[in-house]
């Protein structure tokens, strides 16, 4: 009786991962071995291994090594001073509260601020750097990805410095270390999980990233994520875009392998 | 101030903010190669004393001297000191050996060397065998030990433990009681070690500091603040006690109880208003006619080795007596004490007086005696 | 738990309650099969005061829906989600859409303002005979350019957009067939060219356009233009007059090489549920003075040659938006061109956005 009504509890659960998580990825790779004609083969795996998917495959790795590597960079000092400020909660609130404004729109108001008559411009100008072109290259690609992703690499990270027991950096300090040895050796191995979180979170998504490379980098940025846009919108070629999504998938499950926690205890 | 001195304190005091002192105006000294202890109630302020050694937290006022050095400016990283914590804070993301060595690689030792003092210190803690044991595997008793190894390994002048004993359990930590005092004496440094457990105190230490809110109540042998406590706190904290109002009539005479005692203190004005202090295992069970006091028992315990007995005299003073005869609740008995087991405590005296009175009629005692 | 289950029969009871309720308001307003049209159009391509008009002259209520691509359009109306009674898709959608057997055929003697439309944009080849659609807008692809930032120069060639001065100075539209369009054209090669040499040429040909170019964006496209952002773009005339509109600074041009003509033409999906009111509406839009006003409120260029005779002179003869007979002749429509030559044009085209300047 117990277990069969447990097993009833069970059903929504099932039904939902059944319907949403394992029929989707089965009808990706369903639809990655069917051609433009719908006939069933392998010519979209074979397309994939060309030059201009590797390339790109490999340029979407680049871009969201880089965005990920300068959003930790950002993040985790903020995280780290954030945690000795006096009213932490209220300050780490203000700092994800932007990651509740529309995406399209914080892509449309840095339109704006990195324009030629922009407000970026405008402080080169009044630093007598004079106007540049912002808008549409590699750095306004990454710095407007850093902005958005910020908040979601600080908050695991902010979790994992706010959990780390004080006195762990007291026995480090009272065994000779200085803050800096302290800070490599102790604080950052034990919220090393805070950031592989963060990293993951930030660094999959920057993989597939598709609509800031056509609004923030002018398309100047070529992504997998991009790609598959374009096979499912304007070429409906729904086969060689569910074969970039299957790689998508690969290499998200090979990252979050790699970048797993390893339990240690305590 | 002797060449043995290690520590010392003068007029420190440890203030968060504005909120009131969480360490009065402070001083002492202590001397190499001894057991300290540090003990008192929660929040009393022994564990920011440890602190201040370290120099985990620096002191709002006064200095600290450690080998007749000013440290007040000295970093904890910089001071030859080692701490024990009270969670033992070993990292979790190191094994054992790393844990270990983490001192010595901060210090850019030979690897070797580290290899050898490593070693060296978990044998002295009975750990050869755990080297590459993950914390996460080692029981609470080898985390303490790794703590210490850790701790030790550095070679310091002073090691200081912050109420390592408490997480473990009871017959664990007598044995830890033993194996810490044992150790001490090997090294042959000076322990500073925190508590708020007085039997741990007791056992342990060379020397104890009864401290109570930010300020050293009173600091000696142990057997002399056991038997002599300065005051009401330190009487209560350390041991059991029963402690009564009474009048001390003239030297060597209290009155207390509606009854004349013979007592053994002197040095007070002609009835002053005092405070008596006799230990519940001083006070016999005997019959009626023969006690000093008459008491009615009220209630008995089973503590082990003795009978906890609390009964009440036709005052209505509680008394507490330890003793291996039962006795009947509800019946009642006579004590009986000795006139030695009288302490005799002045009312608001600090602990420079304290001394002096007792050392001046020590003095006295000295000639009369001859 | 118990607890957790009580709020959540209550929101699920509540949601029904709301969904029952809004049918209940939408029948009682009468949306409901026999007496509504619903209209899927792109967005901002009708004037709003006309949808009144025709609900208060046929007492039809109409569902007004927007798309932003051929594609979402074609996949929603595919799905069929939604019963939508008119749509108005591109020349090459609605070639896709009735080779897939999407549309119906329109009943011609239901809409007698067919007459209207110039018979220069009638029986085209995506749709011999007009069988299935009736156009409501066309228009080309062509360079709108500021010319106060540029200095007098002018383009009239494609070729003009290779010049060495303009690095970084061009933007383009996000579409394949656009661009490769154009850099076929500037060969002087057909943009429905399928020889994949010359397809070839096109790419590597445009591959060295890119230090003049500043980015291949979308919609924003127009902002940028109008705000000086950069001094040429690429795009449909109809951005164009958006940009004129916003920016009179503004210039557009379709080069002498030629270029894309393109419709919007209205079509009944097969999924339609008043094909009559359908049928209505579309009449409705080939009026010659609700043409003429929707095409003064759109701004795009009208195939309605009655509302062309209504439209102020200067509009008509514009010759940038009503090109001459001699440069309508070199343009072209695209060819739907079957799904693995588009393949190829978007392969070539994700090459060309992938080159680096």
């Amino acid at each position: 009786m117990e277990t069969r009504s447990r097993n009833l509890y069970l059903i929504p659960y099932v039904l939902w991962i059944a319907l949403f998580v394992i029929t989707p990825i089965l009808l990706i790779v369903y639809y990655s071995f069917i051609d433009i004609h719908g006939n069933f083969s392998l010519i979209n795996y074979q397309k994939f291994f060309t030059p201009v998917y590797l390339k790109m495959t490999l340029s979407s790795f680049w871009y969201a090594f880089l965005i990920t590597a300068f959003t930790l960079i950002v993040a985790y000092p903020t995280a780290f001073l954030l945690t000795k400020t006096k009213y932490k909660h209220l300050w780490l609130l203000l700092i994800i509260v932007p990651s509740w404004i529309n995406l399209l729109l914080k892509a449309y108001a840095f339109l704006g601020i990195f324009g030629t008559f922009g407000f970026a411009n405008a402080m080169l100008e009044v630093f007598g750097i004079g106007t540049k072109q912002i808008l549409f290259t590699d750095f306004s690609f990454i710095f407007v990805s850093v902005y958005i992703f910020i908040p979601f690499m600080i908050l695991p990270i902010f979790n994992a410095l706010d959990k780390l027991n004080p006195t762990f950096v007291d026995a480090s300090r009272d065994l000779g270390a200085s803050g800096w040895t302290t800070f490599w050796k102790v604080i950052v191995p034990l919220t090393i999980d805070g950031v592989k979180s963060g990293c993951q979170v930030v660094f999959i998504p920057a993989l597939s990233l598709f609509m800031l490379t056509r609004l923030i980098a002018g398309n100047r940025v070529i992504t997998l994520g991009t790609a598959v846009e374009q096979h499912f919108l304007v070429t409906q070629d729904w086969g060689m875009g569910s074969t970039i999504a299957v790689f998508l998938v690969i290499i998200m499950a090979v990252i979050m392998f790699f970048t797993g926690n390893r339990k240690r205890g305590l | 101030m002797s060449t043995s001195t290690i520590i010392r304190f003068e007029n420190v005091t440890k203030q968060y903010d504005n909120d009131a002192a969480v360490l009065d105006n402070v001083s002492f000294e202590m001397e190499r190669g001894k057991f300290y202890t540090l003990l008192g109630p929660s929040g009393c302020g022994k564990t920011t004393i440890l602190r201040l050694i370290s120099g985990l937290v620096e002191a709002s006022h006064g200095k600290i001297y450690i080998n007749d050095k000013l440290v007040n400016d000295v970093p904890a990283n910089k001071r030859q000191v080692n701490t024990v914590f009270q969670d033992y804070a070993l990292f979790p993301h190191l094994n054992v050996f790393e844990n270990v060595a983490f001192g010595l690689r901060v210090k850019k030792l030979k690897n070797a060397d580290i290899q050898k003092k490593v070693q060296e210190a978990l044998r002295f803690v009975n750990l050869e065998a755990y080297e590459n044991r993950e914390i996460s595997e080692m029981s609470g008793g080898q985390r303490q030990r790794v703590a210490i190894a850790r701790a030790i390994v550095n070679e310091p002048e002073v090691l200081l433990l912050d109420e390592p004993l408490s997480a473990l359990d009871l017959k664990l930590r007598t044995e830890m009681q033993y194996e810490l005092r044992e150790l001490q004496r090997r090294l042959g440094i000076t322990f500073v070690f925190v508590t708020h457990d007085q039997e741990e105190a007791l056992a342990m230490s060379d020397e104890i500091f009864v401290i109570n809110k930010g300020k050293i109540q009173q600091r000696g042998v142990p057997t002399d603040i056991y038997d002599e406590p300065i005051n009401r706190f330190v009487a209560d904290f350390i041991g059991e006690s029963n402690i009564i109002q009474g009048k001390m009539l003239r030297d060597f005479v209290v009155q207390f109880d509606g009854k004349e005692f013979e007592c053994v203190d002197q040095g007070f004005n002609p009835n002053e208003s005092v405070e008596v202090v006799i230990r519940p295992e001083d006070l016999e069970i005997t019959t009626k006619e023969k006690g000093h006091l008459k008491v009615k028992v009220d209630s008995q315990l089973f503590r082990g080795v003795h009978y906890e007995i609390c009964g009440y005299d036709e005052n209505g003073n509680e008394w507490i007596v330890h003793s291996t005869k039962k006795a009947v609740v509800g019946e009642e008995i006579g004590l009986y004490f000795e006139p030695e087991a009288i302490h005799v405590m002045r009312l608001g005296e600090t602990e420079e007086e304290f001394d002096a009175r007792l050392e001046a009629y020590d003095d006295q005692g000295v000639e009369n005696g001859n | 738990m118990k607890k957790l289950i009580q709020a959540l029969v209550a929101l699920f009871v509540v949601s029904f309650l709301l969904i029952f309720w809004v049918d209940k308001l939408n029948s009682s307003q009468g949306y409901s099969g026999g007496n509504t049209i619903t209209v899927y159009n792109w967005g901002g391509y009708i004037d709003p005061t006309l949808i009144d008009q025709f609900e208060e002259e046929t007492g039809l209520t109409v569902i007004y829906e927007t798309f932003d691509s051929n594609e979402a359009a074609m996949t929603k109306i595919q799905q069929g989600g939604t019963s939508y009674d008119v749509a108005v898709p591109s020349e090459y959608a609605i070639e896709q859409m009735v080779e897939d057997d999407l549309l119906y055929k329109i009943d011609h003697s239901k809409i007698p303002n067919l007459k209207n439309i110039d018979e220069r944009f009638l029986d085209l080849s995506f749709d011999p005979g007009n069988q299935y659609s009736i156009p409501y807008f066309w228009g080309t692809v062509g360079i709108a350019y500021n010319p106060t930032l540029l200095g007098d120069r002018e383009f009239n060639s494609w070729n003009d957009l290779w010049a060495d001065d303009l690095r970084n100075q061009i933007l383009l539209v996000d579409g394949a067939r656009e661009v490769m369009g154009f850099g076929l054209n500037s060969l002087n090669y057909s943009l429905n060219d399928t020889n994949k040499d010359h397809l070839q040429e096109a790419k590597e040909k445009l591959e060295d356009l890119q230090p003049n170019i500043k980015g291949i964006v979308g919609d924003e496209i127009s902002m940028l233009l109008a705000n000086g952002e950069a001094a040429i773009g690429v795009v449909w005339s109809g951005v164009a007059a958006d940009i004129m509109w916003e920016n009179e600074a503004l210039e557009y041009v379709v080069p002498e090489e030629g270029s894309n003509l393109w419709f919007d033409s209205m079509v009944i999906p097969k999924t339609a549920k008043n094909i009559d009111g359908a049928h209505q509406f579309i009449n409705f839009m080939l009026n010659a003075e609700i043409a003429a006003q929707n095409t003064d409120w759109v701004g795009y260029s009208t195939p309605n040659k009655a509302a062309m005779e209504l439209l102020p002179e200067e509009t008509v003869t514009d010759e940038r938006f009503y090109p001459s007979p001699e440069l309508t002749a070199k343009l072209e429509v695209y060819e739907n061109l079957g799904k693995e030559m588009l393949g190829y044009y978007n392969e070539l085209y994700l090459q060309f956005k992938m080159h680096k300047k």
